[in-house]
């Protein structure tokens, strides 16, 4: 077990060393952590002058979406078709190391407290930016969230771990990893059939009762998680301790099974190690699991445009051949959230922030990284600047795809007027470019690629820092025009200069990152 | 004609290429020769402009990274990159469109035939394998009909038969006037074909060999050998 503790933080150790490996990645690094410290400390001191009281429903309602979360994410992992334990550097070491079973087992699971400890880390965080706004989320709770959350993610980690083992000797496992998922969702969407049924007329007293409704704490982990979350709002010592002593429970006992687990499983463990690196080395090129497994579509009448042109004509054809307008899990997202802003009667315009989280989120870059990884993109001759507007144009139809379908599904709940809904299309978009604009720029900033958190977080700041303009001039805009203005025309006066703001900082950010397509910066050095 | 003056790449504190120059003429194969790591690659990238450098690098007079020179060189890395899900053909189409070129088709017809990849224009890039992806770059870069050539170790996956044909091509190619240079470490495969080698150990050119020069009892490989101390 020695050698394996060594080797345990030793990789931790070159992690971290590998972050701090230069300058610029270790400032970035430092000056993100202190920035997630600020907005975090921003958001709690912001609250304490707002002295608003806490509302049971909303408590409630925070709860629940945060679990809801945490059960997407679960689930994903559940339903994957194929998983690994380790990568192939660790397969290789302690499967051919004179270790033994039961070793090599809790190697396994510190991993996973490990892995736990980061998506716990994580989610707290999304909390903060998604709830941090109500007098529920305090430091404590966030603790106490960040705890409950580690001990929930090691039981969905160490479960998936334990059927994967079990899988092994007996094919039906896998039945259960899906009849977990199953199960759980059944229960809650009972729960909600029940409340339902009791108000059929009153779809938000509904909610509110499926919310509140204590038979939820019966749902495994999740209610025990709810019951010591809620427990620690309410100071009811009883229901803290009782939820958190459940989840402990059920990750011993789950240990306790997976370090005795019999069978020979180091062939297969090795054999999707294997599987596990290629998806890796994928990954650093751009590609996700699901683009990899994607059906090629057929395309006919292939057409491309001449010059520059012909980049934007490949990658729309990219974007036909493989249908991948909008990515299932953006979908899914903008309809979770239109769900909570309707269950917790948020309104359009708070459910258009979500929108804009969302997109924030999704403006990732591995598309455009990819896309830099070719030569050809380098040496094609033609302008700089053309050709980056041509890159990102696939990125910007898919973002509107996005916009629309978020937006459309927000008007059919919410119905808001015509004016205001084509007014937050106009004013999403604008964001939405600036963001797509940003995150190319902040390609260029970083192109070490040896700091994915780095790299996240300064393409965070980049566009948080360059939504200033527009939100400024918006609020200028609401604090000077003549207060019996219309609610229509002064959202459409907002998005105008909203319009206009995000507009000229995309287009600063495009002209600034244009030289990376002369080629001699991103694959370079 | 390409033509290198005083080119220096580093790596913050390692030097790659230390202040080289030389000229790979037109009518020429110039080969580029040196162990791992003596700097080779890095020159070819950062004469394609894909890395940043001091020091001038000209292309038919032409400023390397100018959209002039991008239009009259082609590069043929050592590990091609493709769009996996896109066809040989339409990668054909694409750069025949990016590059403006006319009636590309036909020349593009006669490179598949050549790399025998005609029966492969419906295949999409992913299924290819190895050494096709190598001649589906070749085709790539040769479609182009460019005035100066850069190939970063051609050869590597390329089964025999291939190899025969490249050379060929690289023959033809001189003949028709136009400026090869090729990077490589393995000399057996170029012996036949180069014009003037410029042997590269830990950044620096440190022997210019031209094959009019050569005497009798002097092979390029000796040569070699000496200058690397291997």
């Amino acid at each position: 077990m020695q050698a394996l503790t060594y080797l345990f933080f030793t990789k931790m150790k070159g992690t971290v060393r590998n972050i701090f490996s230069n300058a610029v990645s270790g400032i970035i690094t430092f000056i993100s952590i202190i920035f997630v410290l600020f907005l975090t400390f921003m958001i709690f001191t912001m609250k304490e002058e707002l002295g608003e009281t806490v509302s049971v429903t909303d408590v409630h309602a925070l709860i629940m979406m945060y679990l809801g979360a945490m059960f997407f994410f679960s689930a994903i992992l559940f339903l994957q078709k194929r998983t690994a334990l380790v990568y192939k550097a660790d397969a290789n070491y302690i499967f051919s190391g004179p270790f033994s079973r039961k070793t090599v087992l809790n190697y396994l699971l510190v991993d996973s407290v490990k892995g736990s400890i980061l998506y716990a880390l994580f989610a707290v965080f999304y909390l903060c930016m998604m709830a941090g706004y109500l007098p529920a989320v305090t430091p404590g709770f966030v603790g106490i969230a960040f705890i409950v959350s580690t001990v929930l993610l090691f039981v969905m980690l160490g479960g998936l771990t334990y059927l994967y083992l079990l899988e092994i000797t007996n094919p039906n496992a896998k039945k259960i990893k899906i009849g977990v998922i199953v199960v759980i969702a059944v229960l809650v969407i009972g729960l909600f059939a029940k409340n339902f049924l009791e108000c059929p007329n009153d779809i938000q007293l509904a909610v509110a009762n499926f919310l509140e409704d204590p038979l939820f704490y019966f749902v495994p982990l999740f209610g025990y998680t709810k019951l010591c979350l809620v427990g620690f709002v309410e100071k009811n010592v009883m229901m803290f301790v009782g939820g958190l002593a459940l989840d402990i429970f059920i990750a011993v006992v789950l240990w306790l099974l997976i370090v005795n687990v019999r069978g020979d499983f180091y062939e297969k463990v090795m054999e999707d190690a294997e599987w596990a690196d290629e998806i890796r080395k994928q990954a650093q090129l751009g590609k996700t699991k699901e683009d990899m497994n994607k059906k090629i579509k057929e395309v006919k009448n292939v057409e491309f445009r001449s010059g520059a042109a012909a980049i934007a004509s490949k990658n729309i054809l990219e974007l036909r051949k493989t249908k991948n307008w909008l990515r299932k899990q953006e979908a899914f997202l903008m309809l979770f959230y239109l769900a909570i802003a309707f269950m917790i009667d948020m309104g359009y315009t708070f459910f258009q922030y979500y929108i804009l989280i969302i997109l924030l989120m999704s403006a990732n870059t591995d598309f455009i990284v990819q896309e830099l990884k070719h030569h050809y993109i380098y040496l094609i001759p033609d302008k700089p600047f053309k050709k980056i507007m041509y890159l990102i144009q696939p990125m910007m139809i898919k973002m509107v795809i996005m916009v629309l379908f978020g937006l459309t599904a927000g008007l059919i709940v919410f119905r808001p007027s015509i004016i205001e809904y084509l007014a937050s299309i106009a004013n999403i978009l604008s964001y939405g470019i600036m963001f797509i604009a940003g995150s190319i720029w902040s390609i260029r900033l970083l192109k070490s690629g040896n700091n994915a958190f780095a790299e996240q977080m300064i393409k965070m700041l980049v566009m948080l820092a360059a939504c200033i303009p527009a939100v400024v001039a918006s609020v200028a805009v609401i604090l000077l025009v003549d207060p019996n203005m219309s609610y229509d025309t002064l959202m459409s006066i907002v998005s105008v200069v909203s319009v206009i703001c995000n507009g000229l900082v995309g287009l600063l950010f495009i002209i600034f990152a244009k030289g990376m397509l002369n080629g001699a910066n991103v694959m370079a050095d | 004609m390409i033509e290198v003056k005083n080119l220096v790449k580093d790596y913050g504190s390692v030097v790659a290429v230390d202040d080289i120059s030389f000229v790979a003429e037109n009518g020429r194969i110039s080969v580029l020769l040196g162990p791992n790591g003596a700097g080779k690659s890095t020159t070819i990238k950062s004469i394609a402009g894909l890395l940043t450098h001091d020091g001038d690098i000209l292309i038919d007079g032409h400023e390397n990274t100018s959209i002039e020179a991008k239009k009259s060189f082609g590069y043929i890395p050592e590990v091609p990159i493709f769009y996996e899900n896109l066809t040989v053909e339409e990668h054909i189409k694409f750069i025949g469109k990016a590059y403006k070129l006319d009636n590309y088709m036909e020349y593009a017809d006669y490179l598949l035939e050549k790399f025998n990849l005609s029966d492969k224009k419906k295949t999409v890039a992913k299924k290819l394998s190895k050494g096709m992806t190598q001649k589906l770059s070749m085709i790539l870069g040769l479609m182009t009909k460019p005035t100066s050539m850069m190939m970063d170790e051609p050869m590597i996956g390329l089964d025999p038969q291939a190899i025969e044909e490249v050379l060929v091509l690289l023959k033809d190619l001189k003949e028709s006037g136009i400026s090869i240079l090729i990077s490589t470490h393995i000399i057996d495969v170029i012996n036949d074909l180069w014009d003037d080698a410029y042997i590269m150990n830990k950044g620096k050119i440190v022997r210019v060999v031209r094959r009019e020069e050569l005497k009798e009892d002097e092979s390029l490989k000796d040569i070699f050998f000496e200058c690397v101390g291997e």
